[in-house]
């Protein structure tokens, strides 16, 4: 089996400001990795690179057997970047929702549109995410009439719902009131059973101890300080 | 920022419609004074009038003619006293409009172009025209002989027009009859054609002049009225018809040696008149106004639609085109944002056809109103789609979807909700803006009201209510507007 995610020699630079020099790391299939580093130092840009959402200027990123690399065409490989996107789901630190849709809508969308399922199946497994995420009750609400820990569980729900491999998570409890980081861990802990690989960029102790397989820790320029195997308590 | 509530504002709009439906007019019908003063002034040219209206010879201070005594009867029905006005015969209708008579009643021929600027009463003579010529000229025996001759007439009058019609005719104005016979004896002219009435009287008793051929056309004499004055009008026909069905004028006609058979058809007029409707002042004018105002909206309507149906795609041109498109599209969205939408219509309209392109006004105007607004849209759209957050477009493009798929699912309906309310302005200038399209000849709201107004002279009445009517229309879109900026206020994006 090739690993979910193998970078290589990655450098972004953004004008003169290098974010990533020469990264060299791979994530096997089933993982739960931890990304952590101070602010600043490119753990976002890293993330954003690994879907594309940030061209970068040297390396290669493999995707299972996608390769993204820094000198392809991007308009002759639309299809590739696209189906690359496709099989990583992304949640965002600000959730990002889509707000002239209904909590079911945001979950259909892709599913809909992009992997073309029939509306009655699309709905279907988007009603069973939203049970799982505690959430079946608001399939109708607009975002706007959600807490935040809730807008974050949709946001979760809709990356999932695209039947990714791997899941990039940007901080998705820094933004949350404490009692509601408790509920997101609970989720990402009840994903992290499914044979997903989750990168998650976060410093909420109980991700780390409890859930994360292995905890990265990046210097500036993104150098990997110390990469650590976790034993999962919970 | 508050309204006051709907109800009452329709409320206030209605009275508005009412009082400037039955306000009282600032230009009154000239039926108002002739009732104060009880005198009805009319006008008429008394040198060289005969047998219409002229000194009497044994006493000039005397005003005698057949319509000396037509009006006389027709004051008498209406219980007033008729009162003369001499004047030019030429500035007869000018004078009318001055305001220096109610009623201009001496020889007036009834033509399209009068009743452009006055209104006439029913037909009181059935007139034809009259050619004369020198005793002792045998070449002449008629019509045809004209051409090439020096003719002379009545300056202004509808012989004038009637002779003006051959090329041929060298025609030769005078203001009076006395006048012209007095050229034709000297030999400054060679024939004069005036109406038969003049010419049965002047050409008897001048032994050096006789009449020939058979009289050609025919025309109705009718007293003229100020438009904006329909009673007075409806009162003067009354009295005229009582004349007429009494069969007074038939005897004032006979004893001018005026009766001919051709004024049987007077009686016909007679009831002609009755039945037509009489002037009903703004009134009537409303119906116009309404098919004016519902032109206006279709106009709006469709122009709207091509502005934003066009808006959209320069938008995107702009946004996403390729250095070329964005370009092209720039550059017309400049050019159209800055010169007057009144050019582009005369270009359009006047231009093209110079081109060999000739669009129909309607077309000419949805085309410039379009094509001017989309400009507008277009920057209204770029404004919207930009101010969606970044976010929004890596969502959607993190699930996988195409640019299109983006675009069409994500972003444009946000920057829709945001284009909306600054769209629903523009679609209300754009309303307003429709009221230049009357330069080219469509009959929208404005041209409807200035072609009444013309009319009726009650630029001012029927200007409110033009008005009232735009906002009547405007207003509850921009109550729509409103709400739509504090509702999208509400939801926050
Ligand atoms: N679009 C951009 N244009 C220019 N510079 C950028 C851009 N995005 C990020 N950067 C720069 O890249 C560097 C890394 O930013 P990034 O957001 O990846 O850091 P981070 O590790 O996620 O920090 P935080 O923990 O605060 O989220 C920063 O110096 C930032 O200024
Ligand atoms: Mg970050």
């Amino acid at each position: 089996m090739p690993p979910a995610i193998k970078i290589e020699g990655l450098t972004k630079r953004f004008g003169d400001n290098v974010v990533i020099e020469r990264l060299d790391l791979t994530i096997q299939p089933g993982e739960v990795a931890v990304l952590q580093g101070p602010s600043g130092v490119g753990k976002s840009t890293l993330l954003r690179t690994l879907t594309y959402l940030e061209p970068f200027q040297a390396g290669r990123i493999l995707l299972g057997e996608l390769e993204l690399s820094a000198g392809m065409d991007v308009r002759k490989e639309r299809a590739r970047i696209r189906a690359a996107r496709r099989q990583t789901g992304f949640v965002f630190q600000f959730f990002n929702l889509f707000p002239h849709r209904t909590v079911l809508e945001n979950l259909m969308l892709g599913p809909v549109q992009v992997l073309k399922l029939p509306l009655k199946q699309a709905r279907a497994e988007a009603l069973s995410l939203l049970e799982r995420v505690g959430l079946a009750e608001k399939a109708g609400a607009y975002p706007a009439a959600l807490s935040g820990g809730q807008q974050q569980r949709v946001g979760i729900a809709r990356a999932l719902a695209m039947h990714p491999r791997t899941v990039l998570f940007d901080e998705p409890t820094a933004s949350l009131d404490p009692d509601m980081k408790q509920e997101m861990v609970q989720v990402i802990r009840e994903f992290a059973k499914d044979k997903l690989t989750l990168l998650i960029v976060t410093h909420e102790p109980a991700v780390i101890e409890s859930i994360a397989t292995r905890v990265i820790k990046l210097g500036p320029r993104c150098a990997i300080l110390s990469d650590q195997r976790n034993h999962v308590s919970g | 920022m508050r309204f006051f509530p709907p109800k009452l504002f329709y409320g206030l709009c209605f009275l508005g419609l009412i009082l400037s439906l039955g306000a009282p007019v600032y230009a009154a019908d000239a039926w108002d004074a002739v009732r104060k003063t009880g005198e009805l002034r009319w006008g008429g040219d008394s040198a060289g009038g005969a047998p219409y209206v002229y000194a009497d010879p044994e006493n000039p201070k005397r005003m005698i003619g057949f319509e000396v005594e037509i009006m006389d009867q027709i004051a008498r029905q209406l219980g007033v006293k008729a009162v003369f006005v001499d004047v030019p015969w030429d500035d007869l209708v000018p004078a009318l409009l001055r305001h220096n008579f109610e009623i201009a009643f001496n020889g007036l021929e009834i033509t399209p172009g009068r009743l452009e600027v006055i209104q006439f009463t029913q037909p009181y003579y059935f007139f034809s025209a009259q050619i004369t010529v020198r005793k002792e000229d045998g070449r002449m025996t008629g019509w045809q002989d004209l051409e090439g001759k020096k003719t002379g007439t009545l300056a202004t009058s509808f012989t004038q027009s009637l002779l003006e019609q051959n090329k041929k005719i060298e025609v030769v104005t005078y203001p009076g009859p006395v006048e012209a016979y007095h050229d034709l004896e000297s030999g400054r002219v060679d024939a004069v054609l005036f109406d038969a009435p003049m010419a049965s009287f002047y050409v008897p008793q001048n032994p050096r002049l006789k009449n020939i051929g058979v009289p050609v056309g025919e025309g109705m004499y009718g007293g003229g009225i100020a438009k904006d004055s329909p009673e007075l009008l409806q009162r003067v026909n009354g009295a005229l018809r009582e004349l007429i069905r009494s069969g007074e004028i038939e005897r004032i006609y006979r004893r001018w040696h005026l009766w001919d058979e051709r004024q049987e058809n007077l009686k016909e007029a007679a009831s002609l008149s009755e039945k037509s409707r009489p002037q009903a002042g703004l009134a009537q004018y409303v119906p116009i106004l309404l098919q004016g105002a519902a032109v206006t909206v279709l106009l709006s309507c469709f122009s709207m639609a091509l502005a934003v149906f066009l808006g959209f795609f320069l938008c995107l041109a702009k946004l996403y085109g390729t250095r070329p498109v964005r370009w092209l599209a720039n550059i017309y969205i400049e050019v159209i944002r800055g010169t007057p939408l009144l050019i582009q219509l005369y270009l359009l309209y006047y231009g093209l056809p110079n081109l060999g392109i000739q669009l129909s006004a309607m077309t000419a105007a949805v085309l410039g109103l379009g094509l001017n607004y989309s400009a507008y849209e277009a920057e209204i759209y770029r404004a919207g789609l930009l101010a969606v957050p970044k976010g929004q477009e890596e969502a959607a493009r993190c699930l996988g979807m195409t640019g299109w798929q983006t675009l069409w699912y994500v972003l444009i309906p946000q920057a829709a909700r945001m284009a909306l309310p600054p769209s629903t302005n523009d679609f209300i200038a754009l309303f307003k803006d429709t009221s230049l399209v009357s330069v080219i000849t469509v009959m929208e709201l404005t041209r409807a009201y200035n072609q009444a107004a013309t009319r009726t002279y009650r630029f001012l009445e029927l200007g409110l209510l033009t008005a009232l009517l735009y906002f009547l229309m405007s207003f509850p879109l921009s109550l729509w507007a409103r709400s739509l900026e504090k509702k999208q206020h509400a939801a926050g994006y």
